[in-house]
């Protein structure tokens, strides 16, 4: 027995019929010792009524659904690697020969928002700065900041040319973006054995765009070869990109 | 399983309402907060077996809150909201840069972070056997947990 009121936490699952039923007899016995006890369950039903009124069940689903659309959370991070899809590494080396940086419809080098990359230093995140060198097996948590625009995905390229999307998980649609404040990826990304350098792109736009678009690009500019360390994504209008550069000692 | 957006929220909404803006202290944000929380369960709706999600929905509703009071640090409305604070503040840095893969490393679990933890026992006044029963520990790991977040948030400012 215990002189406490019963916590809200508890209340709302005894509202819902979902304590255990030791719990539940237990939870009902504080609720009547309690001075206005009784009524306590009586105003969570009139506020769940309230609630539902300011936002009615249709809307929110919609908004809901909305959102599962936008973003798709990663389990793990996907490795795209450009040499396992034969038909996209011709087009790549095709565009390669056919595009020059003159000729490319190119984007800004500097777009509205920030890529954040962070290394976890025994528990302890320690913000790099673009040019930072990195080993195989760091843990990197990347984040984005003041993003204006709506919608973005984020890729990295490697130094054998490995094409990597960090955001959002699967190819299909660019993420929304969560504008104005500092947002973390929902996983870390550890850093393989590959040499050379891991680049990171950020790429966003006010519509809309599709993941494969910016796949390709990365592709395209990996075979480029070194100047992959320092051009930007041949990308077409209305498509912003900020990059982050980590390099990797030398063997 | 198949499942009805508007019956599940109708059921379970208010509920998760409440409880951001009890810890967002913010009708908009706790609201967009709301969203974010049935997006996250839907998401994982396959692992969704449990035919009484209250648990669920409360903890992941905690943890989005959490998550947002450490992006957003405002001034603390009262004692609680000071408490609060500072269990958004203290949480695992593991956590905080690397979620779930970080996370998994030290504690095995992805059933309820500390904070999360914390906050069951420290502002919602629930027992550390109500707090174990919520989140499928022992009341001996719920300990570990809360000294491990204690002596972290010694180093940021004390709890």
């Amino acid at each position: 027995m215990t002189d406490r009121n019963l916590p809200d936490y508890l209340l709302e699952k005894l509202a819902l019929g979902e304590l255990p039923e030791k719990a539940a007899r237990e939870a009902q016995e504080q609720l009547a010792r309690e001075p206005g006890g009784a009524e306590r369950l009586k105003a969570l039903r009139e506020s769940n009524e309230k609630l539902l009124a300011r936002h009615p069940p249709d809307v929110v689903a919609k908004e809901i659904s909305r959102r599962m659309r936008s973003v798709i959370v990663p389990l793990r991070p996907q490795r795209v690697g450009w040499l396992a899809a034969p038909l996209a590494a011709v087009t790549a080396l095709l565009l390669a020969v056919l595009l020059r940086p003159d000729q490319a419809d190119q984007t800004r080098i500097k777009g509205d928002a920030t890529l954040l990359v962070y290394r976890d230093r025994g528990g302890q995140p320690e913000l790099l700065k673009s040019g930072a060198t990195a080993q195989a097996g760091d843990t990197l948590q990347l984040a984005y900041a003041r993003a204006r625009k709506a919608y973005g995905m984020i890729v990295s390229i490697d130094g054998v040319g490995k094409v990597t999307l960090h955001l959002p998980e699967r190819d299909g649609e660019a993420a929304r973006l969560v504008r104005d404040k500092r947002t973390e990826l929902p996983h870390s990304y550890e850093l393989d054995a590959a040499p050379g350098f891991e680049r990171f792109f950020l790429v966003s736009s006010d519509a809309p765009f599709s993941t494969s678009l910016v796949m390709e690009a990365a592709r395209t500019l990996t075979a480029r070869g070194d100047l992959s360390r320092t051009d930007s994504l041949p990308l077409p209008r209305g498509l912003e990109q900020t990059s982050f550069l980590v390099t990797k000692p030398a063997r | 399983m198949a499942l009805d957006i508007e019956q599940f929220y109708t059921r379970y909404g208010p509920m998760v309402l409440r409880r951001c803006e009890r810890l967002l202290r913010d009708p908009e944000k706790a609201a967009d907060a709301m969203h974010d929380v049935f997006v996250e369960i839907l998401r994982r709706k396959e692992t969704l077996v449990d035919d009484a999600p209250s648990s669920l929905l409360l903890r992941t509703a905690t943890n989005v809150c959490l998550n947002r009071l450490r992006s957003h640090k405002r001034q603390p409305e009262d004692k609680d909201d000071e408490l609060l604070l500072r269990i958004a503040s203290a949480e695992d840095p593991a956590e905080w840069v690397g979620a779930r893969s970080l996370l998994d490393r030290i504690f095995r679990s992805e059933k309820a972070s500390t904070g999360t933890i914390a906050v069951l026992h420290l502002l919602d006044g629930l027992t550390l056997e109500e707090v174990a029963a919520e989140v499928g520990l022992s009341v001996s790991g719920v300990r570990k947990r809360l000294r491990l977040l204690k002596a972290r948030a010694a180093e940021v400012g004390g709890i």
